[in-house]
């Protein structure tokens, strides 16, 4: 068996001086195969970006490691010198963000910008540069690449420019591809022909795709597997199928019931926490959970049989 | 509220309420590019008091030149815009003022909406017409589930769903019978949103509040609106019952936009739209350059409204819609 294209054993974040350090992901597991498309689902602040940045080694100077390893396509990158760093992203994984306005230079014309990070890795020159830019802005759908190489971000919808990014993304033939919510920004036709690329993109070149989002409906469609996280735990993992027709975790199914859906009346969710919290050890979402008893007071690990974990109590 | 309230005439009213932008960025240059280009061609509509009416449509399709000019925050350059049957341009200060008591405005971008130097008592006390006592403060606050707490806090200190709770409840500090609402959700996650939705449902079940909101996830506007407002391109292309929209929408672009609203498993491996040409069509139908079902009409003239049941829609091709003919009662 092959090792998998990205493999995070017990991976812990924490933000802040060594003193007051403040864990913000506690112990992830997770695993994604060559091709395989895993979405990390949840809220502002469950830790979801900061996993994706932890394997990107773009934590910043506040933020490290202290426990857990990282390994990609088998190799340890847990802890890497800066040279590694800068072979590792863009080489080996790439990520595509939320906003594509800010993430584009405007002071550049994407052309030039698709180039840079051609010629950043194996330079082959600049005019086989050129034309291979050229060729990865058809090859996300970009009608006309030649003109459109030589306009500036402004000049470019949103949709394009996601897509101009998704072509720098993938420009280096990257193992592991990480998007960061990149359709929140954009309208609902465009975002269905972003997931679709991405989709077609994953399918054709064999690249692991880990897709962040807060909405269980998108990622359905389209990833293989969810993990849905929760102050910083993954509180319940599975296939797209088990989680989204048989939630286990009153978090998930909350997820689940959020989104608007046309033909079914809006379910809302709980506006403010019910209990007190019972303080450390107990399960975080014991002040949002409806099912909480004496039994959350301690949290339950992930646990299941086959593929579809979750970590509640309450979970058959 | 002085005004008669005359029955026949509708709460809010636009009658062919365009508005067009100058090009050129600054006074100066406007001297010599005299150039315009229009946001918004001709909107005409009703919303009746009590009302939920949610406008949709994609980036640059004018809903929130609309928006603004139904709050009169900017003026129709065409068209008028009608507030209880009388037409905004001919309100007097002290029209506006009044106005200003009754119709109200949630900004886009829970994140931006609140200056960051303010805290949340001072962004909330500027809303009053006079300075409040604390107890109105957290009256407030109270309306929208926020705790005193948070009277002292800046923005920075605030989650994105309380940022908006904020943002609405500063709109609310007049306690106007019309909310005006710009993407009041789109910067939130599904589960705070759910949360706003909520909170806007029960200020209009409590307070009889008419809320127009304004998005571009048809999917929140279909669960939550009474009557939806399809626009594109500057122009209104159906109008009609939410269900009933969404259920069977009439115009090619309405049915795009259903189409492309995640749904689960159920939306497993289906086919996006291939990206067409943005290119804007003058003479025709604004849709025929991304229209499937585009006949040599469509090209040469702009589509007629068309009363389908409940439904207006701009579409040539509407009239022939057989679906449409079976259900209209």
């Amino acid at each position: 068996m092959t090792a998998p294209a990205l493999s995070l054993s017990d991976l812990s974040v924490a933000f802040g001086p060594e003193i007051a350090a403040r864990k913000v992901v506690h112990g992830v597991t997770l695993q994604v195969m060559a091709g395989e498309k895993l979405a990390i689902v949840g809220e502002s602040g469950s830790g979801k970006s900061v996993t994706a940045l932890a394997v990107m080694h773009q934590l910043g100077r506040a933020g490290r490691i202290v426990g857990g390893s990282m390994r990609l396509d088998g190799e340890d990158i847990t802890s890497l010198p800066e040279s590694a760093c800068h072979e590792l992203r863009g080489r080996k994984v790439a990520m595509i963000f939320q906003d594509p306005m800010t993430a584009l230079n405007p002071a550049f014309t994407v052309g030039r910008q698709l180039v840079d990070a051609i010629r950043s890795h194996d330079d082959p020159g600049r005019k086989a540069a050129w034309s291979e830019a050229e060729q990865l802005l058809a090859k996300v759908g970009i009608d006309d690449p030649r003109r459109r190489s030589g306009q500036y971000p402004h000049e470019l919808s949103g949709g394009m420019r996601q897509r101009v990014l998704i072509a720098m993304a993938i420009a280096c033939r990257p193992r592991l591809l990480i998007a960061d919510e990149p359709t929140t920004a954009l309208d609902v036709t465009v975002q269905a022909q972003v997931v679709a690329l991405l989709r077609d993109i994953c399918a054709s070149s064999g690249i692991a795709l880990l897709f962040i989002s807060h909405n269980l409906d998108l990622v359905a469609e389209f990833c293989d597997r969810i993990a849905v996280m929760y102050r910083g735990r993954i509180v319940e993992s599975g296939s797209a199928e088990a989680i989204f027709s048989a939630p286990r975790h009153p978090y998930t199914r909350l997820l689940l019931d959020a989104v608007p859906r046309p033909g079914r009346p809006l379910r809302t969710a709980a506006p403010a926490p019910l209990a007190e919290s019972p303080g450390e050890g107990a399960c975080d979402y014991f002040s949002r959970c409806r099912l909480a008893d004496a039994d959350c007071h301690v949290r339950p690990a992930l646990r299941g049989a086959g593929t579809h974990l979750s970590a509640c109590w309450r979970s058959a | 509220m002085t005004h008669a309230q005359g029955s026949a005439s509708p709460l809010l009213a636009a009658a062919s309420a365009g508005r067009r932008y100058p090009v050129a960025h600054s006074p100066l240059a406007r001297l010599f590019d005299r150039r315009t280009t229009p946001a918004l061609l001709g909107a005409s509509f009703e919303v009746q008091a009590g009302d939920i009416l949610g406008i949709v449509g994609e980036s640059g399709s004018g809903k929130s030149t609309l928006a603004r000019l139904l709050v009169g925050l900017d003026r129709p350059s065409s068209g008028r815009v009608l507030f209880e049957g009388r037409d905004l341009s001919s309100f007097t200060a002290a029209d506006w003022q009044r106005f200003r008591n009754r119709v109200q405005f949630v900004f886009q971008g829970a994140h931006t909406a609140l200056n960051p130097r303010k805290t949340v008592a001072r962004s909330l006390s500027e809303a009053f017409p006079e300075p409040p006592t604390s107890g109105a403060l957290n009256a407030l606050l109270a309306q929208v589930s926020l705790g005193p707490e948070l009277l002292d806090r800046l923005p920075h200190q605030l989650s994105g769903g309380q940022k908006q709770r904020v943002g609405i409840a500063r709109a609310l500090a007049r306690q106007p019978e019309v909310l005006i609402a710009d993407e009041p959700t789109s910067a939130l996650d599904v589960s705070v949103q759910s949360e706003i939705v909520a909170l806007l449902q029960q200020l209009h079940r409590e307070r009889r509040l008419t809320l127009v909101i304004i998005s571009h996830d048809l999917g929140l506007v279909g669960a939550f609106c009474d009557r939806v407002l399809v626009m594109y391109a500057g122009r209104i292309v159906e109008t009609g019952p939410a269900a009933q929209i969404l259920a069977e929408p009439a115009h090619p672009y309405t049915e795009r936009l259903v189409a492309a609203i995640p749904r689960g498993l159920a939306g497993r491996n289906r086919q996006a739209d291939p990206p067409l040409s943005e290119a804007a069509r003058h003479g025709g139908c604004p849709f025929e350059p991304r229209c499937s079902n585009r006949i040599p009409i469509c090209a040469q003239g702009e589509p007629p409204e068309v009363l389908l049941g409940d439904r207006l829609v701009a579409c040539h091709l509407a009239p022939s819609r057989p679906i449409i003919a079976e259900t209209n009662p």
